[in-house]
């Protein structure tokens, strides 16, 4: 690992400036769970040279819920999100989107804002170079995608352009179905708030240089809303979904008057299936049409040589996320 | 007829347990030395390349660099070789053969000088086209991973007995499959690590991560070209083994010249991504098998080719290839048996052993294929095992000699536990959940037997307090033989668990000893650990035959006393015998000394497969149940046992925990563990990708032992753990096809394989290629092959 400098920033706007330094190639730094892995293998072909330390601003690990909804500041940790009474209470899928990443180890360290903008998980990206040398990319700023004629059983089926690696973050999924917004502050006292999935894009993220993520905030939910995170991984624990799902149904009467269909790990950003959604909301819900919704929300699915298996297994994992909603 | 023991047979804590709880047991990684340095390897990011220049100069000017090391520094000793001369250098010269091969060394004041110091190496290359593939290997024109081996062919073996092809054609059922199974590895969370000390006086002090300690002794005599009672060797605990760790390594040799050249200690601890892509692996294999049987189950003749990828270098790929061919004579007879294996060199990581060493392989393909033949002959899978089994008494065509054997009581449990566990399973609970159970089973050695030296050895030295210190050259790696060692010591010499301390590995005094591998530990040390312990209460038993005026035949120790055996209360404290003989008269010293290997056994023969590998077999029968979702092919297991025999069990918990081990080792290595590689590179260098099973994967393992005695072991303790991985690929994937009707040739069956394959659907594919009848012959496999494409 190469030698950087390392500041422990004491607020927000302190961080801000330092990350935007001209010349400097900063990064934040919060649980570094993912960060310190990514420097260790040496990913990057530019390797930071100063690391901001987020940790030691005060007040941004808070969590309150009120009328108003949920408020999460970017430096709360993914074991306390998942443990949080309110939480759990009103918008469970967080809290259990929370609880299925990684291990209790890494949840003890990992934030909500860190969770959100680590990097992908694309294993040509993650080639250490320590293993004869690191593999270039687009997503690195090279010519082209190794991963497209190679191994591409965890890549996209959605909305890949150019690169193929998909969103890693379990949050971001069931974030996306509550409508979740997330705050993001930059240099100077700039503001700015978009939906969850708006953060995404195929090679990156928009966040600006000395942009940061300072908190989510979650509408409250509608009273009659059920839901479901449900998370597909090869092993049980330790490993990053294949597909994951969260659902939100709301039922008045036994008529779906609104829904929320969003696939994890199939695309760059969470992958709303607006369509499917729009096909469940005006009947009721039973197997049916759950079926047929998850057959819509595949419908567009554009898997590369390597993956179509996962068209069907996403399909299975709507289909049984909405029947799960049901019952939540 | 089991007898009665204090020490033996029992739960017993482990000895070692409460320090590697406590986090007090110290590891080679966390050793440290006054003024000790730190080293690092540089490895080749090329496949197949020729080395045209290594430039250190540029590396030896960074400040805190004290020295670098090429090939050119080395004496060129090639390490390996079993059978035949090794072909591994430990630092590479003329070429490298796979990515991570080590091209040089450096020793620096701390470990991120000595990283930066590699990266100012200039090595130029000249890259060479690697070969990858192992059939792509033995292509005419390949091109090749050592120049003396054509074909890049690294070993064969051919063991032919009966006559397997005349015996076919009287058979009512011949089939014939092809199979192929992963390139997996160890797992263990200890890295190797080495710490060397060279002194003035031409001795090397080395602590090493080794599970066999004498190995590394042996080699690093020769590679340095010093007397090997120069070399002493030390080992601490060790995290784990698995047949990864028998080897001396690059890391050790490095560690070691380099401390020669700075005169100053020297430390190498790799990375885990570095065990995981630059070191061992298990040797994947393609298996073409054909087997006959009678109407009524009886198998009458195996012919089977096998092809095992052995990497860049020889090592002891020789013994595994040997392993490979022969155990497809075990543990079932057989009167007709062809197997020609074929070790193949390609530029990937070498291959060794690794638990089971070899024997998982071809067992996954000759128990499926049983399991095959037994639903197309409409037997049930455990009667057509029972028809089969060997029995004690019996000697395979090849010549191992069955001495003890419990596998049809095994195979008798099993039925218990699988009707059991169907009256047990409810009804598949949701359409797209299938439940399945499958069995099979297996035999293993205790103790291969090599050409050389092979003889286990124990010292026990008596305290003054009544309690005893035992030695031996074979090491803990995990699998609790210093417990294992000491309750024998404990029960020879009547005292308790606590009394025996057992001592660390120091070849200074420590006698001669092969080490851990192929599952010889408890038979043949436990063996030399009995005999010591019977030397010293001889020597004991004279000084007390005096004292209480009885023969020391009439004396038996027990429970820490020593007393005549008819008169019990004619006795005294054993701490006070001691005393006594220590004391009185010119004092004795009581030193114990055992040796022990089997004697008048016929040596194996690599090439032939011929000869008695082993003083004893042990056996087993493993039963699993899965739930497989159809849906997302994700295979869950949701319990599994093993009836097994091991003779006596030494220590019930210790046992179980091997044998609770093994099996869900298998889970990864059925279901998800396996190498990806691209250009020779390893994609999934982490134990985040590399998905071993973790403690959540687990399932609950009931175990039974059946109540056999082996004549030859201590105890008549005999061989568990490592043979009981032999079955639990093959008896997941029959529980698979008992679950969906598909049965896999190919592991691991990863969610999107099973996924594949059930849309494919249909088992009447799956059999296509299945041979009836007199007159399957060996030359109409190519349209097998082609046929085989069906299987996932
Ligand atoms: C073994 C393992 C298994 C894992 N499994 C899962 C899994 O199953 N599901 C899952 O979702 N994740 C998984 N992860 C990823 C893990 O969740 C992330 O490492 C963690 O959430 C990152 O949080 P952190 O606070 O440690 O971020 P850091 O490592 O500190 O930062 C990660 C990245 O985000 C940037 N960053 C951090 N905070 C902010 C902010 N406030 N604003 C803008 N940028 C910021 C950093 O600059 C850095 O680039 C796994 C990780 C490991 C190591
Ligand atoms: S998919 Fe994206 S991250 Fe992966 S190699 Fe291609 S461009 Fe890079």
């Amino acid at each position: 690992m190469r030698s950087f400098r390392h500041v422990r920033a004491t607020t927000v706007a302190e961080a801000c400036a330092l990350l935007a330094e001209p010349g400097t190639r900063a990064r934040a730094n919060a649980g570094g769970s993912d960060l310190l892995g990514a420097l260790k293998d040496g990913i990057y072909p530019e390797p930071p040279d100063l690391l901001v330390d987020l940790k030691t601003i005060p007040g941004l690990d808070a969590i309150e819920a009120d009328e108003a909804g949920l408020r999460v500041g970017a430096l709360a940790r993914l074991a306390d999100i998942a443990r949080s009474e309110p939480i759990r209470a009103h918008w469970p899928i967080f809290s259990q989107a929370a609880q299925a990443v990684a291990s209790p180890q890494i949840r003890n360290v990992a934030t909500l804002g860190g969770n959100l903008c680590q990097e992908v998980r694309c294993w040509y990206f993650r080639y250490p170079a320590g293993l004869g040398g690191s593999i270039d990319c687009l997503r690195k700023g090279g010519p082209r995608c190794p991963a497209v004629k190679g191994d591409t059983r965890y890549h996209a089926i959605f909305e890949g352009r150019g690169c193929f690696a998909v969103c890693p973050s379990d949050t971001a999924v069931a974030l996306a179905a509550l409508d979740a917004i997330v705050v993001l502050e930059g240099p100077g006292g700039a503001r700015r708030e978009l939906p969850v999935q708006d953060v995404y894009t195929p090679l990156g993220t928009v966040l600006e240089p000395g942009e940061l993520v300072t908190a989510v905030r979650v509408p409250p939910p509608a009273e009659e809303a059920r839901s479901a995170f449900l998370k597909f991984t090869v092993r049980e624990p330790i490993d990053f979904a294949v597909v994951s799902v969260a659902a939100s149904i709301t039922l008045r009467d036994g008529v779906c008057t609104d829904a929320r269909l969003v696939l994890g790990a199939v695309g760059p950003r969470p992958y709303r299936a607006l369509e499917a959604e729009a096909r469940l909301i005006g009947g009721p819900i039973d197997e049916r049409a759950a079926v047929e919704a998850a057959e819509v929300a595949l419908a567009g699915a554009k898997p590369l040589r390597g993956n179509a298996y996962k068209v069907p297994l996403a399909r299975s994992i709507v289909m049984r996320a909405i029947l799960a909603a049901l019952e939540g | 007829m089991k007898r009665e023991y204090v020490n033996i047979g029992g739960r017993l804590p482990r000895v070692d347990g409460m320090v590697k709880a406590a986090g007090e047991a110290m590891y080679t990684g966390d050793l440290s030395l006054p003024g000790m340095l730190h080293g690092k390897l540089l490895r080749s990011p090329h496949p197949h390349a020729r080395l045209l220049k290594v430039d250190t100069a540029p590396a030896l000017t960074l400040e805190g660099v004290r020295a670098v090391i090429t090939g050119e520094d080395t004496l060129k000793f090639l390490a390996g070789g079993i059978a035949s001369p090794g072909n591994e250098p430990y630092l590479a010269f003329e070429k490298v053969r796979f990515v991570g091969d080590a091209v040089a060394a450096v020793a620096a004041v701390d470990e991120e000088t000595a990283e930066r110091a590699l990266a100012l190496i200039d090595v130029e290359y000249e890259l060479l086209d690697p070969v990858l593939d192992p059939f792509a290997a033995m292509a005419p024109g390949s091109p090749l991973v050592h120049d003396d081996a054509p074909g890049n062919i690294s070993f064969e073996t051919d063991l032919s007995f009966g006559n397997a092809q005349r015996a076919f054609a009287t058979c009512d059922y011949v089939r014939y499959d092809e199979f192929k199974t992963a390139p997996i590895r160890h797992g263990f969370i200890e890295p190797h690590a080495a710490l060397a000390s060279w002194d003035t006086s031409g001795r090397l002090t080395f602590w090493g991560s080794k599970q066999s300690p004498y190995f590394t002794y042996r080699n690093m005599a020769k590679a340095l070209d010093i007397p090997m009672s120069k070399v002493r060797i030390m080992q601490s605990y060790l995290g784990g083994g698995f047949g990864g760790k028998n080897e001396m390594f690059n890391l050790d040799f490095c560690a070691a010249l380099l401390s020669m050249k700075t005169r100053r200690p020297v430390r190498i601890v790799v990375s885990q991504e570095e065990v995981l892509y630059a070191y061992r692996q298990r040797h994947p294999a393609w298996i073409k098998l054909q087997s006959g049987f009678m109407k009524d189950g009886t198998l009458v003749a195996v012919d089977a080719e096998i092809v095992a990828e052995g990497g860049a270098y020889k090592g002891i790929g020789a013994l595994s290839l040997y392993l490979m061919c022969t155990f497809l004579a075990l543990p079932y007879r057989v009167a007709n048996l062809r197997a020609k294996g074929c070790r193949v060199y390609t530029n990937t990581q070498p291959s060794c052993a690794m638990r089971g060493h070899g024997v998982p392989q071809v067992r996954y393909a000759a128990e499926v294929q049983l399991d095959m033949a037994a639903r197309e002959l409409g037997l049930d899978p455990l009667e057509i095992r029972l028809k089969n089994a060997i029995q004690s008494g019996d000697t395979t065509g090849n010549g191992f000699e069955i001495t003890s054997c419990g596998l049809s009581e095994t195979l008798l449990e099993a039925r218990g536990i699988v009707e059991r566990w169907r009256g047990e399973t409810p009804a598949d609970s949701e359409p797209h959940l299938k439940r399945g159970i499958g069995v099979a089973s297996y035999g293993y050695l205790s103790g291969p037997r090599m050409a050389g030296h092979n003889t286990s050895a124990a010292l026990i030295k008596v305290h003054e307090d009544g309690r005893v210190g035992l030695v031996t050259g074979s090491t803990d790696c995990g699998q609790g033989s210093d417990t294992v060692l000491s309750q024998i010591a404990a029960e020879v010499l009547g005292i308790h668990l606590d009394d025996v301390q057992y001592g660390g590995m120091d070849s200074e005094i420590v006698p001669l000893d092969p080490g851990v591998f192929g599952s010889r530990v408890t038979f043949i040390t436990g063996n030399a650990v009995k005999w010591a312990a019977e030397d010293v209460r001889a020597q004991l038993a004279g000084v007390a035959a005096g004292l209480l005026d009885a023969e020391p035949d009439d004396l038996e120790f027990r429970d820490r006393r020593v007393f005549v055996r008819d008169e019990p209360d004619r006795g005294l404290p054993f701490a006070k015998l001691v005393k006594s003989a220590q004391y009185s008269g010119t004092g004795m010293t009581i030193l114990g000394r055992g040796y022990w290997a089997p004697e008048d056994i016929d040596l194996p023969r690599f090439d032939t497969g011929m000869g008695n590998q082993s003083g004893a077999y042990s056996f087993g029968t493993q039963v699993a149940e899965v739930e497989v979702d159809t849906e997302t092919g994700r295979v869950k297991v949701l319990r599994l046992a093993v009836s097994h025999d091991c003779g006596q069990p030494i220590n019930e918990m210790l046992v179980e925990g091997q044998l609770e081990g093994s099996s869900i080792g298998g889970i990864g290595h059925t279901f998800t563990e396996t190498i990806q590689r691209r250009r020779g590179q390893t994609m999934n260098a982490s134990f985040l990708e590399y998905r071993m099973p973790t403690a959540l994967d687990a399932c609950p393992v009931e175990v039974t032992h059946t109540d056999t005695v082996d004549e030859m072991g201590p105890f008549g303790a005999k061989e568990s753990g490592e043979g009981v991985q032999v079955a639990v690929m093959p008896a997941l994937v029959s529980a698979v096809h008992d679950a969906v009707g598909v049965w896999f040739k190919e592991v691991p069956i990863t969610p999107e394989v099973v996924v594949e394959a059930l849309g494919r659907g249909a088992e009447a594919a799956q059999n296509a290629d299945a041979r009836r009848g007199a007159d399957a012959r060996r030359d109409s496999r190519d349209d097998g092959r082609s046929r085989d494409g069906e299987s996932a």
